[in-house]
């Protein structure tokens, strides 16, 4: 049975609520329904807004009297389970905050807050947003829509999925290696992650601090264009956001793109690429010269190093910032005699095995007599990526690159082997140790029905330039 | 680099972290594994870098301190999450024991 409110996206549900043609209160409930019904199957939720209806109502009180829709008012969200939410449970995907409920919203969800966004519940992810499929969740794996017996990738796997399965409009996700991208890539829908700072993290329960940005999923471009004009800003809880003005991305997304440059890296041409992967490469790649861009190759050979810069950088700070978690001010203890059995007991008992390996791997980069050869270095090469990088901003508008190295892969194939589970990050790491903004957006499918995505990076705070390519490739006309 | 299956107790002890034996056994190949990986950034040679760089432009965004009125109910709220609580305190185990 078809529903008017079946498959839409912001910019419709925004149309149909300023017409009149739906209540915030008929799209919360048929979303909510939607959830019910396909939740057990794909688990993309852990805990349901009981308060959403109420949130609805508010909204359609609110719009009767004024007669007013503001630009996210009424429109259902899902939020990531590693962004707090005052008096809503936050897991963070961890047994260690099963019961957490925090005394503070994220800065991101008082914004959409303030936009009277309606917020369906929290998706959800791997253990403290640390892995590439959503199998590392202490609430068991989401289920990709396209295929339930593939991975919809992670962390951001339940946001990713919702959006993809239709159980809200938009989600938040959370990126530090590439956990919106990668998810959206395989679920076939929209991830931006935006410029280190160019969105608060206040809220944001760290994994790795110098790496994490909150950012939007969506079902297109122009969404994504929407929201980044909504919770982009300078926030006073958060000392790394930038200052500099949130421009009109959803109009700048339709300006012309001819004339614009962009760099594939031969490094990206890997023969191990799956044909079918750099097919569609290869189509957007005509597509955007057919609409005036100029694409060159170029060689920037730290590319190959990124991988190994990252999984080095970010367990260290994850053995930092997972230090919190001691069972004594909030989360799931495990009770002992002593307060040093208390620690490593909670600790032990109620972290998975990724967030373990993270934290041991971390513990012993940044250790006396291996930190210059593992953390020291990783933070050099780090530098010389990111120099290499600006010589190519000098000359280029993006980076294009596929988004993963291969479509949605079984669940369980990887779980045994971790480092074969992080080289599907190997694309979009980049973007996050360098700081720059990037996005993927899909871009056809592969034999077997998967969704395959394509990613265009940005030197820092260039999202207008990435959606802008990025949004005349999604409504490309021959 | 050698990491030796021996470590993984003693990194355990810092990070504050119980391991049982049989994690070690699993997790020994395949914390090896990704060192070894992340290892072959000593085949790069290091130029002109600035030891203590920071890779992140960030420049020190600074604000007065000031007292800001508690959020609601936000005093409950912390003390409510606390596996244990006394008289408006979180109760933790004591770090000192005095002999008898």
């Amino acid at each position: 049975m078809t529903n008017k409110l079946d498959n839409l996206n912001l910019v419709q549900v925004r149309e149909l609520l300023a017409n009149g043609q739906a209540t915030a209160v008929e799209l919360t409930q048929h979303y909510l329904n939607r959830i019910a019904e396909a939740n057990l199957e794909l688990n993309a939720f852990i805990t349901i807004n009981d308060q959403a209806l109420e949130q609805a109502r508010g909204v359609d009180q609110k719009i009767a009297e004024t007669g007013q829709v503001d630009f996210l008012e009424g429109v259902p969200v899902a939020i990531k389970d590693t962004i707090v939410t005052k008096d809503l449970r936050t897991t963070a995907g961890s047994q260690i905050l099963d019961n957490y409920l925090p005394p503070y919203s994220a800065t991101v969800i008082n914004k959409l807050e303030n936009h009277n966004a309606v917020i369906l519940g929290k998706t959800n992810c791997d253990e403290f947003a640390m892995g590439s499929s959503n199998e590392n969740s202490s609430y068991g794996a989401v289920k990709n829509p396209h295929d339930i017996s593939k991975v919809p990738g992670g962390s951001s796997g339940g946001s990713a999925a919702a959006v993809a399965a239709d159980l809200c409009v938009y989600a938040l996700g959370t990126d530090t290696g590439g956990s919106i991208r990668q998810p959206a890539s395989f679920c076939g829908v929209v991830g931006l992650k935006p410029t280190y700072g160019r969105v608060s993290r206040n809220g944001l329960i760290a994994m790795a601090s110098s790496f994490d940005q909150i950012g939007p999923i969506t079902k297109t471009v122009e969404d994504v264009a929407i929201i980044m004009e909504a919770i982009a800003g300078q926030c006073p809880y958060d000392a790394t956001s930038l200052g500099a003005v949130v421009p009109n991305y959803s109009k700048m997304i339709k300006e012309d793109i001819v004339g614009m440059r962009v760099a594939l890296p031969k490094q990206y041409l890997s023969a191990d690429l799956p044909k079918q992967i750099r097919d569609r490469m290869l189509v957007s790649i005509e597509k955007l010269t057919d609409k005036g861009v100029n694409i060159e190759e170029v060689d920037v050979p730290l590319l190959e190093r990124a991988l190994a810069i990252y999984y080095t950088i970010m367990p260290a700070e994850v053995s930092a910032n997972l230090a919190r978690f001691d069972g004594i001010r909030y989360g799931n203890v495990v009770e002992a005699e002593e307060l040093w059995q208390v620690y490593k007991q909670t600790r032990g008992q109620r972290f998975g095995a990724e967030v373990k390996r993270r934290i041991l791997i971390g513990t012993y980069v940044l250790s006396a007599g291996y930190y210059d050869a593992y953390y020291k270095k990783a933070l050099q090469v780090q530098k010389m990526l990111k120099a290499e990088l600006n010589d190519i901003w000098q000359e280029y508008d993006a980076i294009i690159s596929p988004t993963t190295p291969t479509t949605a892969f079984e669940l369980g194939d990887k779980t045994s082997d971790p480092l074969t589970m992080y080289l599907s990050d190997i694309y979009t790491v980049v973007a996050n140790i360098v700081g720059s903004p990037a996005i993927s957006i899909p871009v056809g499918k592969d034999q077997d029905s998967l969704p395959i995505g394509l990613q265009l990076m940005g030197e820092p705070l260039a999202e207008g330039k990435i959606m802008k390519l990025a949004w005349h490739l999604e409504n490309y006309r021959g | 680099m050698d990491f030796k299956k021996e470590q993984i107790q003693y990194l355990a002890e810092l990070a504050k972290l119980e391991v049982s034996q049989p994690e070690i056994e699993v997790m020994y190949g395949q914390l090896s594994n990704i060192l070894n990986y992340v290892g072959q950034l000593n085949e790069v040679t290091i130029s002109e870098v600035d030891k203590f760089s920071d890779p992140v432009k960030n420049i020190n965004v600074w604000r007065d301190d000031m007292v800001a009125p508690p959020v609601d109910n936000a005093r409950q709220c912390i003390l409510d999450n606390a596996p244990q609580q006394e008289d408006g305190l979180i109760k933790a185990k004591p770090v000192f024991h005095y002999d008898k």
